[in-house]
């Protein structure tokens, strides 16, 4: 009789701790399978999309560069579909949020050569635009 | 040379006054918001946002642009 309590009590506890040890594994897991299931650049968002494509048409965007759903027709700089998906931003710059957002914000202070004229955004809508930008396919 | 900045020797009438550009709202006749992105954008290629005007692409150097945009926003 005390024998098989405790044989019940401690199977119960195993059963408890297999659980715990499994859902502390998924806990570890989960995020990062998820991180991998998109880009390493969309993985860290943030900002809001629909405030971020407002953000875009203001500050001109696509005055240069080809965007899906826009009026124009930018011809000047590369067309930013699937910019999120790219190894590389302008030619030799890591794609990372953080590289996007300063990109964004001021690209000459990577490449004083750039075309692309600093613009003189805030933080806060640097990253709005690239929320914006993670969602073009 | 196609527009008037009163006080230098800019005076044609072909496309509109730039005297007062950085103090509009928009540009292109109401398209584009005043922006130095859409500045830019425009001066280098008008045809590709808004189809059929008469300005024609400008081929600029980085630097150049940047001098003529930082010049345009003074103004106002």
């Amino acid at each position: 009789m005390l024998w098989s309590t405790i044989w019940k009590l401690s199977s119960r506890r195993t059963v408890m701790f297999r659980n715990r040890v499994a859902a502390l594994i998924l806990a570890t897991l989960f995020p990062l399978m998820a991180n991998c299931s998109r880009t390493g650049a969309a993985a860290d968002a943030g900002g809001n999309p629909a405030r971020g494509k407002q953000l875009a048409v203001r500050y001109g965007c696509p005055a240069c560069h080809d965007i899906p759903d826009m009026p124009t027709l930018g011809r000047v700089g590369p067309p930013l579909k699937n910019v999120s998906q790219r190894a590389y931003l302008a030619g030799n710059l890591s794609n990372t949020p953080q590289t996007l957002i300063r990109w964004i914000r001021s690209p000459r202070q990577f490449d004083a050569d750039t075309i692309m004229p600093d613009m003189n955004l805030s933080e806060e809508d640097a990253r709005h635009i690239r929320a914006f930008l993670y969602t073009l396919r | 040379m196609c527009h008037t900045i009163r006080g230098t020797l800019a005076l044609a009438i072909v496309g509109p006054d730039l005297t007062h550009i950085a103090s509009r709202e928009t540009l292109a006749a109401g398209t584009l918001p005043n922006t130095r992105g859409n500045l830019a954008g425009w001066i280098l290629n008008p045809q590709n946002l808004k189809p059929g005007t008469k300005m024609p692409p400008t081929h600029l150097e980085p630097q150049d642009l940047h001098a003529l945009v930082d010049y345009l926003e003074t103004l106002k």
